[in-house]
């Protein structure tokens, strides 16, 4: 049985392709035949083909085509439909295009036309409908699709990675003892940034003066007037000086950023899954969170987790973990608790193996 | 018992909302945004949820949903619904403003949800868009003007029912509202009634209070009375014992002057006594030795002639 996985793209740092990469090496730790497909890939340091290729690669009913849904693609819907072998939607989600309005007519298109194929991929009763979590999962099912043909496998990850990373501290701000907000994410829309800074600004107001955001972010240029809002933003609350943005940071800048932070801060208004919680599960940095999406679901108990976005409820949260020692050992014990027991890798290849024997 | 880490949590979870308060309490209002601008809002109905998942913004709405509530209600209602927050003072105020010179609902939200923030929220209202474009038509000069004109005279029919039909609305709203006067009209008159009752209560009460406190400061006042005569007694009972342990204490020091000078005679009798027999032994001494040589003299012969003794 050979198995083959598509991937819009390969990427350094990218959480669809760690996926990729970690299902991979555990299928073929399990004695498969396993090939990777996708239109682009940067930092890989094996063969990937075109997609295009892939219809003579699988050519076997007894084989697995894997395509890891995050993007629209309508060559892939054309795909599944005329591939022989077994067909496998491993679904990561796809931001609702609400959240594009009035900063990108780019990514509302791109949104509506990736969701508009969910119904489409629905209809293919695929052999399998894999989601990061069951809030993705409840989007197939709500299209159709017979719930026992859905699994849910939290995606493979780079935390091993980020535990055994040296750290560099050189661009990770220094704020004497003040708390630190940590934001691990794009800059977009959906991720709730300028409530973030308002819940900055309530922080320094009522917590310390000298609180401090460090953002992990890119902003893609599409995307440019959501970044401009965000500095108007920013300089309105006059957080100029307490705002640090860094585009580009390796394991190493990540690795100090989540040891100094005094939690890490997520007010996301959409998650397929949010991989940045459980980073922070495994390096241990106490999480608040807005509850919305799948985040809950990750999360769970490991972490303050609230109903709204309430900028004074997130700074009476980092207030509040700043100076109470034992919450945040009891968050960081229960949040490397958690990852281990769901999230290890370890525990992911197990059910992936176990997921995968049914087409065995 | 140990608290479990459930309870645990919920419990500072309650603190920190209970500090969240105080802190929106503390800080001036235009510097926190108020918790229901970034509050969920419930799930569409229908829509199927998994236990575990989080809330979903609602983003669809009708336009008669929204244009429901009427003036300042309407304002702040549709503002939550489409913006997704709390309206700030000024806006809500212009807003108001802008209905009282006659700008209909339909612009109001049309101007709210293709705002710049209103497309980031990306709520989605049925038929607006058209309503819309039809309002922002009839601000045009003149071409505005007569579509407007035409417009209007083209519903005329559907207004006219519609305005009888509130006439009526309205006409049984004032009934209602007349009825709902003259109820509170007579509650009025109950009201101060009773305030007049409570007003008599409070004076007899007020009354019975200063009889009460002049017998009480007059039993105060005989209490003190015995107060001090029974110090002054306890002075006197103090002073006569005092003068007694000075009269004892003179006597026994004058006694304690006579033992220390027996103890002194004594002291002097040992002294002379011990004298006495020092030089008795002395003597003794002496004598002892002068007869331990003699006798050695006897015993050599050399000087026949006895020596007495000292």
């Amino acid at each position: 049985m050979r198995i083959a996985q598509i991937v819009p793209g390969l990427r350094p740092h990218d959480a669809v392709s760690n996926d990729c990469r970690g299902m991979t090496a555990c299928l073929r730790s399990a004695g498969y035949e396993v090939t990777t497909f996708a239109w682009s890939a940067e930092g890989v340091d094996e063969p990937v083909h075109d997609p295009a290729m892939v219809i003579d690669w699988v050519h076997s009913p007894d084989d697995v085509l894997v395509y890891h849904y995050c993007t629209g693609a309508d060559a892939i819907v054309d795909l599944f439909r005329r591939v022989k072998a077994r067909r496998v939607v491993r679904y990561h989600n796809i931001t609702p295009p609400g959240f594009f309005r009035g900063w990108s007519k780019g990514y509302v298109d791109a949104c509506e036309a990736g969701r508009a194929q969910i119904a489409r991929f629905a209809r293919m009763n695929c052999d399998l409908y894999l989601g990061d979590s069951s809030y993705n999962n409840e989007d197939f099912i709500t299209a159709g699709v017979d719930p026992r043909r859905c699994e849910t496998l939290p995606p493979f990850h780079a935390c091993e990675e980020l535990l055994a990373s040296a750290v560099d501290d050189r661009r990770i701000p220094r704020v004497g003892g003040a708390p630190l907000l940590l934001m691990v994410g794009r800059i977009a829309p959906n991720k709730g940034y300028l409530e973030l800074v308002d819940a900055l600004s309530v922080c320094r107001q009522a917590i310390d003066p000298a609180s401090h955001l460090l953002v992990f972010g890119k902003l893609d240029q599409n995307l440019a007037a959501y970044g401009r809002a965000l500095h108007a933003r920013i300089d309105e609350r006059g957080l100029r000086h307490n705002v640090t943005i860094i585009g580009d940071a390796g394991d190493k800048e990540l690795r100090a950023g989540f040891a100094a932070a005094t939690a890490l801060v997520l007010p996301s208004a959409h998650e397929g899954f949010c991989v940045p919680v459980i980073e922070a599960m495994a390096l241990g940095t106490p999480i608040i969170a807005y509850a919305s999406s799948a985040i809950p679901e990750t999360l769970g108990d490991a972490g303050l987790s609230w109903e709204s976005r309430d900028p004074a409820l997130i700074a009476a949260s980092v207030g509040r973990l700043h100076a109470d020692a034992e919450l945040r050992a009891r968050l960081r014990e229960r949040g490397r608790e958690r990852y281990a027991a769901r999230f290890a890798p370890a525990v992911l290849e197990r059910e992936l193996i176990r997921i995968f024997g049914r087409f065995a | 018992m140990s608290v479990s880490f459930e309870t645990l949590l919920e419990r500072t979870k309650d603190e920190i909302r209970a500090e969240a308060e105080a802190i929106r309490r503390r800080l001036p209002v235009e510097t926190v945004v108020q918790p229901s601008a970034y509050e969920a809002v419930p799930v569409e109905a229908g829509a199927a949820r998994g236990p575990s998942q989080g809330p979903r913004v609602r983003l669809d709405y009708s336009i008669d949903e929204l244009c429901l509530e009427n003036y300042a209600s309407f304002v702040e209602r549709a503002f939550e619904a489409i913006i997704k927050r709390s309206i700030e003072p000024d806006t809500r105020s212009a807003l108001v403003r802008r209905l009282a010179s006659g700008t209909t609902k339909v612009e109001i939200l049309g101007d709210l949800l293709y705002s710049p923030e209103g497309r980031s929220v990306g709520v989605r209202v049925a038929g607006l868009r058209k309503s819309y474009l039809l309002a922002k038509l009839f601000n045009v000069p003149v071409v505005g003007y007569l579509a407007e004109w035409c417009f209007r005279i083209a519903r005329l029919p559907i207004q006219a029912r519609q305005q009888r039909a509130m006439e009526t609305y309205q006409a049984g709203r004032l009934h209602e509202l007349r009825d709902a006067v003259q109820a509170l009209e007579l509650r009025c008159a109950e009201l101060a009634r009773e305030q007049d009752a409570i007003a008599a209560r409070l004076a007899a009460l007020t009354g019975d209070d200063e009889a009460g406190l002049k017998s009480l400061g007059e039993a105060q006042q005989e209490q003190a009375e015995q107060l001090e005569k029974l110090s002054r007694r306890v002075v006197e009972l103090v002073d006569g014992q005092a003068s007694g342990l000075r009269e004892e204490s003179r006597l026994r020091d004058a006694q304690v002057s006579q033992l220390a000078a027996r103890i002194d005679e004594i002291g002097r009798h040992a002294v002379d006594g011990n004298e006495d027999y020092r030089r008795l032994v002395l003597g003794m001494n002496h004598w002892l030795t002068t007869l331990r040589t003699n006798l050695a003299e006897l015993g050599s012969g050399q000087d026949t002639s006895p020596r007495r003794p000292d």
